[in-house]
C-alpha cells in the first residue's frame, strides 16, 4: 500500500474529517488525495465503511423499519390506503368488541377449563411388535416406549403427583419439578423420580430399571431403595438386586434400536426378543447351558435369526403354517449335530 | 457472505418483475436498516435519511420491471439511494457534517465499492479482539460510551491528537483485516456465475 506509506497522516485525516473534526484545510487536502488516484479513493471510502458502523450516527431500531415497511407498502400500493374516517370506524368497532367480548370470552375459558378438567382422562401411548416411539408428555418430560409396550397417563399430569402405568419397557427423561414427583406404576414395582433419566422394564416378573443420571427411589410390596447413576436394579423371584452397571448401552440401547448381548444365556436373548418381537421360541435342552454375545441394530426378526445362525452352530426353524398376523411366531432354536 | 447474497438479490429481482409482494418484503428488510446508515454520510438528520431511502425502494418497485437481473442488484440499490440524497443535498438545504464545498466534492465522487458493515459483524468481532488494548480501549470510549475525542483524551490523560491516532489505527486494522470482502475481483465472479 504505497499510497498509504507516501503519506503516513492522510489516515489521521481521514479520521478527523470522519469524526466531523477536519479543519477546511485539512479537507481539501482529503479531498486531493482521493481524487490523486482510484487506489486513494478506494481506500477512503473502506474507511469510511468502516466507520459508520463502528461509530454510526444515529441507530435504526426494528420499530423504524417496522414503520418505514408500512409506509412504503402503502406509499407502492401493495398495501391498501385506508381513509382516515375508515380508520377511524374501524379502530372505533374494534374497541366495542373487544368490550363486548370481553363476558363472552369469560364465560369460554370458564367453559373450556370445567371441559378440560373433564376431560382430563386417560391418554395412553402404545407400541406394536417391533417398533419403538418417542413422545413428548404434558409436563414437559420425555419419553421412549420400546416395542410391545403401553403407557397410560391421566390427560394433564398436573397433580400432586405425576402418576404414569407403565406395562412394558420405557426410557424417561423426567422434566425436573421437585415439588410434583414423576411416578412409573408397574405391575412389579413403582419407580419415583424429581427430574432425571432411568429407563424401566415392566414386560414381565423380571423387571428392572437402570438409572441413566439423577436419582429415583424405587418401591415394590416390601421395599424402599434408592438408586445412584449407573445402578441397575433387577428383580430376581421377587427379589431386588442392585448392581453396578458400565455399560447403559445394554440396558438403554434400545432406544437407538441397538441391542447388546454380552455371555448371556439363550434363554435370556431369547426372552428379550419375545418381549420386542411377536415370538414365543422353543429352545432345545441341549443349549441350556450356552452364552452369547452380539449386538443387534435395527435388524428385523428374520434377519436376527439368519445372523444368529451364522455366528453360532444353531438352526432356527420357523413354524409358518399356523401363524396369523395377531398369534405369535413360533421359531425353534436347535443345536446343528 | 457476499455470493449467497447475490445469488439470493437475483432471485428475488426476479420475482420482484413478477411483482412478488414477498420478494419486495424481503428485499425491503435485507437492505432498509443497511440504507438509512448508509445516507447518514450524505445528511446527518435521521427522518430525512429514512426519507430518501423509503423513497428509493418506492422507485425499485415503480420500475420492478425495467429492473436487470445480471448485474448487482445492491449496487443499483446503493447508488440509487446515492443519487437521491445528492440531489437532496443540492435542491434543499440540509444539516450537513461541514459547510464546506471541498466536503461537497467528496460527497459527490462516488465510492466504487460498497459492503454494509453489518454483513462483516462477525469478522468485525474477531477483528476487535486484536487490537492492542489501548486502542480498544480508545475505539470502544468513542464507540460505546458516545464520549467526544476531547473527552477520552482527558479520561485517558493523552492528547486529542492520540486518540485520533489510534482511532485511525483501529480503522486500517479492520480495514485490512476484512480485505477479503470487498475484492472485486471476486463479486464479478460471482456475478459470472449467475449467468
Amino acid at each position: 500500500m504505497n499510497h498509504i506509506d507516501n503519506n503516513p497522516d492522510i489516515n489521521l485525516v481521514i479520521a478527523r474529517y470522519l469524526s466531523g473534526n477536519a479543519t477546511s484545510e485539512e479537507i481539501e487536502r482529503l479531498r486531493e488525495w482521493i481524487e490523486q488516484s482510484p487506489e486513494n479513493k478506494k481506500d477512503f471510502y473502506e474507511q469510511q465503511d468502516i466507520w459508520e458502523t463502528l461509530l454510526p450516527a444515529f441507530d435504526v431500531t426494528d420499530s423504524d423499519t417496522e414503520k418505514a415497511e408500512r409506509n412504503v407498502l402503502i406509499k407502492t400500493g401493495i398495501e391498501p390506503r385506508r381513509s382516515g374516517l375508515v380508520r377511524k370506524l374501524l379502530r372505533m368497532w374494534a374497541r366495542i368488541a373487544a368490550v363486548a367480548l370481553l363476558p363472552i370470552l369469560a364465560i369460554a375459558i370458564y367453559f373450556l377449563v370445567r371441559l378440560q378438567d373433564s376431560a382430563a382422562t386417560d391418554i395412553t401411548l402404545s407400541t406394536d411388535y417391533g417398533c419403538t416411539s418417542k413422545a413428548s408428555l404434558p409436563d414437559g418430560s420425555v419419553v421412549w416406549l420400546n416395542a410391545n409396550s403401553t403407557l397410560e397417563y391421566s390427560g394433564k399430569l398436573s397433580g400432586n403427583s405425576r402418576d404414569v402405568n407403565l406395562r412394558g419397557e420405557a426410557y424417561f427423561n423426567v422434566h425436573a419439578d421437585s415439588r410434583h414427583p414423576f411416578i412409573v406404576h408397574t405391575p412389579y414395582m413403582s419407580v419415583t423420580a424429581t427430574g432425571t433419566e432411568f429407563n424401566v422394564n415392566a414386560y414381565d416378573d423380571d423387571a428392572s430399571v437402570t438409572l441413566a443420571k439423577g436419582k429415583v427411589t424405587v418401591t415394590d410390596a416390601s421395599d424402599r431403595i434408592s438408586l445412584l447413576p449407573g445402578e441397575h436394579l433387577a428383580l430376581r423371584n421377587g427379589h431386588p438386586a442392585v448392581s453396578k452397571s458400565s455399560d447403559l448401552g445394554r440396558y438403554c440401547g434400545w432406544r437407538d434400536g441397538v441391542l447388546i448381548f454380552e455371555d448371556d444365556s439363550i434363554h435370556t436373548i431369547c426372552r428379550r426378543l419375545e418381549q420386542i418381537y411377536n415370538v414365543n421360541f422353543v429352545i432345545d435342552p441341549s443349549l441350556n447351558d450356552r452364552t452369547f454375545r452380539f449386538i443387534l441394530k435395527g435388524e428385523n426378526l428374520s434377519e436376527i435369526m439368519h445372523l444368529f445362525e451364522l455366528t453360532a452352530p444353531v438352526s432356527c426353524i420357523s413354524e409358518s403354517n399356523n401363524h396369523t398376523p395377531d398369534s405369535p411366531q413360533i421359531i425353534h432354536i436347535k443345536p446343528n449335530n | 457472505m457476499p455470493s449467497e447474497e447475490l445469488k439470493n438479490d437475483a432471485l428475488l429481482v426476479a420475482a420482484l418483475k413478477f411483482d412478488s409482494h414477498e420478494a419486495f418484503v424481503k428485499i425491503f428488510r435485507q437492505y432498509y436498516a443497511n440504507l438509512v446508515r448508509f445516507t447518514a454520510r450524505y445528511v446527518s438528520d435521521k427522518s430525512t435519511c429514512e426519507d430518501i431511502v423509503q423513497e428509493a425502494f418506492i422507485r425499485v418497485w415503480t420500475n420492478r420491471k425495467k429492473l436487470d437481473t445480471n448485474t448487482s442488484f445492491r449496487s443499483y440499490l446503493v447508488s440509487l439511494v446515492q443519487n437521491l440524497a445528492l440531489n437532496e443535498l443540492r435542491h434543499r438545504k440540509v444539516k450537513m457534517m461541514y459547510d464546506d464545498m471541498n466536503h461537497e466534492k467528496i460527497l459527490t465522487l462516488s465510492p466504487d465499492e460498497h459492503v454494509f458493515f453489518s454483513e462483516l459483524s462477525d469478522a468485525y468481532e474477531s477483528a476487535l479482539e486484536k487490537l492492542e488494548p489501548e486502542v480498544r480501549e480508545t475505539l470502544l470510549l468513542s464507540r460505546q460510551e458516545k464520549l467526544k475525542y476531547t473527552e477520552i483524551a482527558s479520561r485517558l490523560n493523552i492528547s486529542v491528537r492520540t486518540v485520533e491516532a489510534r482511532i485511525s489505527k483501529a480503522v486500517k486494522y479492520l480495514q485490512q483485516n476484512l480485505q477479503i470482502f470487498r475484492s472485486p475481483i471476486l463479486l464479478i465472479l460471482f456475478i459470472r456465475t449467475l449467468l
